[in-house]
């Protein structure tokens, strides 16, 4: 019989740990936006991972980070090929290490965002938060959780236009009011708001608030899709 | 959080729509539409192309955004205009009090045009007795469309966080 349920009841790492103890042959796959993330286990041990167009260690760890997603575990005869020989008990230490490592560059890449938007004349200031609410970088920290969550409201309102109309992804939103332009950006984990000193809008601010989402974007991005982009 | 009782009720409907009419004048606005502040369709564009659930869903989500907006702007500032820029369209919004006119734009859109003619618009819609009420202010924190109950608890401890002060 299946086990089903939601992430936010029960974390990854634990019911990584349950079917290891129990030394269980299953599947255990998460729905997420990003599509289906699936761990294999045999008798115990993790034998594969496959998310988003990874596998073997690569995507596990980035299933470890996830923290959303309805869950389904379900017993299984047909393993795929294995790739992943290290035991669980160092995976998941492993992999501890590398969400503490993204979250650390994650904040870094905003604060260097921060500091490029700090030295703009046209901004005159700016918020970047997590879509918890907890703010990561700001010009000026009195009324920055307000923004913050009006940020995050945004971003979601913006998802559910996409949805409903079909017109495709907003890629940002902007309230002009008397005496300023704002602009609000979702940027996957991340949300932004900038704060232009002008009420007219000029291309060049257009194009800096394209470029801080796009950085913003990448700071999400796993180490090994770091990688890859900076290639490219 | 009051329940705002007071929001336009569809009145004088081909006067009205007469009154919008100049917006099909310009060049790149595709569709448009007159929500009150409930997220309710108060009239639409004559012939328009969306379909009617989707058109309620655009009154519905411009109204959450406009109270969203408003919560966030200095308290006096009457004037808010916001937009959403998808990839290839772009949605603007005028919140004029107890009603929001939505226009849907193509990519060409004539920008100033927009605006300008969503002033004039605006004027003659305060010029005017019978529709006077459309663009006054609006009193109440909101309509409802920010509740918890409508957002459900992780959304909208953001609406709380959003009205500390």
């Amino acid at each position: 019989m299946a086990l089903v349920g939601d992430l936010k009841d029960l974390n990854i790492a634990s019911l990584v740990q349950l079917n290891c103890v129990e030394k269980n042959t299953v599947r255990l796959t998460i729905s997420t936006p990003k599509g289906p993330a699936a761990i294999y286990f045999r008798k115990g041990e993790i034998v594969e991972a496959t998310f988003s167009g990874e596998i073997g260690e690569t995507a596990l760890y980035r299933i470890l980070s996830l923290k959303e997603g309805e869950f389904r575990v379900t017993p299984i005869a047909g393993l795929p090929e294995r790739s992943i020989f290290t035991s669980w008990e160092s995976l998941l230490l492993e992999g501890m290490r590398v969400i503490d490592e993204t979250e650390k560059g994650k904040a870094l890449i905003a604060e260097c965002v921060g500091k490029e938007l700090d030295e703009t004349p046209e901004i005159e200031r700016y918020v970047i938060a997590s879509k918890k609410g907890e703010v990561i970088a700001t010009s000026r920290a009195d009324d920055a959780e307000r923004i913050a969550a009006a940020a995050i409201l945004l971003a979601w309102k913006g998802q559910e236009f996409a949805s409903r109309t079909g017109l495709g992804e907003v890629g940002f939103s902007t309230l002009l009011t008397e005496k300023v332009s704002t602009f609000f950006m979702d940027c996957g984990g991340l949300v932004a708001a900038i704060f232009a000193t002008k009420r007219t809008v000029s291309q060049s601010l257009y194009a800096l608030v394209d470029d801080v989402q796009r950085k913003l974007k990448y700071s999400e991005l796993s180490h090994a899709q770091r990688g890859a982009e900076m290639a490219r | 959080m009051g329940i705002q009782t007071n929001a336009v009720t569809p009145r004088n409907l081909s006067d009205l729509l007469g009154k919008l009419a100049p917006l099909e004048q310009v060049n790149g606005v595709q569709d448009y539409l007159l929500a009150d502040c409930f997220g309710r369709i108060v009239v639409r564009k004559p012939g328009s192309l969306l379909g009617e659930e989707v058109a309620k869903g655009y009154a519905k989500d411009a109204a959450q955004a406009g109270e969203i907006f408003a919560l966030l702007s200095a308290s006096g500032e009457d004037e808010r205009v916001f937009d959403f820029h998808f990839e290839g369209a772009l949605l603007i919004v005028w919140d004029w009090g107890r009603v929001y006119l939505l226009a849907l734009c193509g990519e060409e859109v004539n920008l100033p045009t927009t605006r300008m003619t969503a002033n004039v618009l605006r004027d003659e819609l305060r010029k005017d007795k019978r529709f006077r009420e459309y663009v006054a202010p609006r009193d109440g924190d909101d309509c409802g469309l920010l509740s918890e109950q409508a957002l459900g608890p992780d959304l909208h401890k953001h609406v709380a966080a959003l009205k500390q002060k």
